[in-house]
């Protein structure tokens, strides 16, 4: 049986709310019959909590605002908050790889929309439990750091176990790989670092037409299934979200 | 590898693209912009940045291009990079943001958008057929209980810009006025490489504002 799971976050800002849509799929054609759709939260000071959507069907888009389904307390210290999305059929054969998960924070003028970190969970009697992406595989991405935009990381645990990101940076003034210090992760908790400048070096800015741009190119680790890692832009005035890149 | 991006140029709304400083890569970018019509207009060979990186504004080479559908774009794709390594900016007067490679659409993995039609937005889809064949696709607004569709042909190389409160008229008036959430489906009918971005066209008091949504 084949398992789907995307690691996300809620939106920092409760009030608006985050909606997760999701499009059950196999890679060829099919009935659109009935699969399960399980939706889990926690954070540092929010234990796990699991609930299940009924009436998914394959091939049939649909969605929920995650406030509307979990209660979050409005005094919780830890604004951050993962979402765990999975899809799954009870029936052994099906495979419903093809699915696709798409989180927003919605707004009228200036929606943020991201495609979350996706795994397969193949679960095969005889093979045991296999995961792809698999987790020793290397993602690469550019950072960008300008009088309009600051980067920052943002890293789910969802293990049971403490995390320790690995994520390089290529130093290119050295010409060598050097490794970021972003600790470690507490099991079942979402932390986000600041990219600062200490990473993105002062002597390493080149003109655009809006200020000096500084780029480096991030290597990190693929995180196991129920983890992710996210490349997070904030306007620079506002603080507020402008993109989000799954790593 | 290659990537590819949507890119278009209107007064309040330009576009840049950001190359990764590189160790050790001697290779030269290939940077190659389609017009929607699909001719190869822009044929360029970037020496691969050093410590510091490249920054390539993409206005000034767009201005050959004539208007279609009220906005002037294009399709550029860059050849010869390492995955991640390229990333497109959008700038508007209120906002910047970093928008990934397009993602190739195929015929199980169709495009997949949620989408809330506004009174004051109009609503734009652009299609890409990535490659040198015509092709052809399926565009599917879906609302419950009813899921209209539309067969387009793409030819070779080419972007066609939809606007769908146009094409499909009936259901966005019905979900306007009902504020009924919809989404919008894409989908290769043969095999072909096919590509979609969003764009929501904002009218008020202020005039007309752009806002590029690619999840």
């Amino acid at each position: 049986m084949r398992t789907v799971q995307w690691a996300a976050f809620l939106n920092p800002d409760r009030k608006v709310g985050t909606l997760v849509h999701f499009l059950p799929g196999t890679p060829g054609a099919a009935t659109p019959y009935p699969v399960e759709v399980a939706l889990t939260v926690f954070g540092r000071s929010l234990p796990q909590k699991t609930i299940s959507l009924d009436g998914a069907r394959l091939f049939h888009p649909d969605g929920v605002r995650v406030e509307d389904i979990f209660t979050f307390s409005d005094s919780d210290p830890d604004s951050l908050i993962a979402l765990q999305v999975e899809v799954f059929s009870k029936q052994q054969k099906s495979d419903v790889s093809a699915s696709q998960c798409i989180v927003e924070f919605p707004s009228i003028d200036k929606p943020v929309l991201f495609s979350p970190s996706k795994a397969i969970i193949n679960l095969d009697p005889q093979k045991g439990t296999e995961v792809s992406p698999a987790a020793a595989s290397e993602v690469r991405i550019l950072a960008i750091k300008d009088p309009n935009l600051t980067p920052s990381l943002l890293m789910i645990n969802g293990d049971k176990f403490d995390l320790r990101p690995e994520v390089h940076y290529d130093d290119t003034e050295d010409s060598k790989r050097a490794l970021m210090p972003l600790g470690q992760i507490s099991p079942l908790s979402v932390l986000e670092r600041k990219l600062d400048g200490t990473i993105f070096g002062e002597p390493l800015a080149r003109e655009a037409s809006w200020g000096n741009v500084r780029t480096r190119i991030l290597a990190a680790k693929a995180s196991p299934a129920g983890s992710a890692m996210y490349l997070l832009y904030r306007d620079v005035k506002t603080s507020k979200l402008t993109s989000v890149h799954a790593i | 590898m290659s990537v590819a991006f949507w890119t278009l140029s209107t007064p309040e709304l330009t576009t840049a693209l950001h190359f990764a400083p590189n160790i050790g890569q001697e290779e030269p970018y290939l940077i190659k912009m389609y017009s929607p019509k699909g001719e190869l207009y822009r044929h360029l060979e970037l020496v691969a940045p050093g410590p510091v990186g490249l920054t390539v504004e993409l206005d000034h080479l767009m201005s050959e291009l004539l208007p279609d559908n009220g906005i002037r774009h294009a399709r550029v794709s860059v050849d010869g990079v390492a995955p991640g390594s390229v990333m497109m900016r959008v700038l508007s007067k209120s906002n910047h943001s970093i928008v990934s490679p397009l993602k190739e659409v195929s015929n199980s993995e169709p495009y997949f958008l949620p989408k809330n039609f506004l009174k004051s937005q109009q609503n734009l889809l652009s299609v890409m057929n990535l490659e040198g064949s015509a092709s052809e696709i399926v565009v599917k607004v879906v609302l419950p209980g009813r899921a209209p569709e539309a067969l387009l042909r793409l030819d070779p190389n080419s972007t066609k810009v939809i606007h769908l409160q146009t094409e499909f008229a009936e259901v966005i008036d019905l979900a306007r006025k009902n504020r009924i959430p919809a989404y919008i489906r894409v989908r290769a009918k043969g095999e072909g490489p096919i590509a979609v971005a969003s764009l929501d066209q904002t009218l008020s008091d202020n005039g007309v504002s752009f806002k590029m949504v690619t999840p």
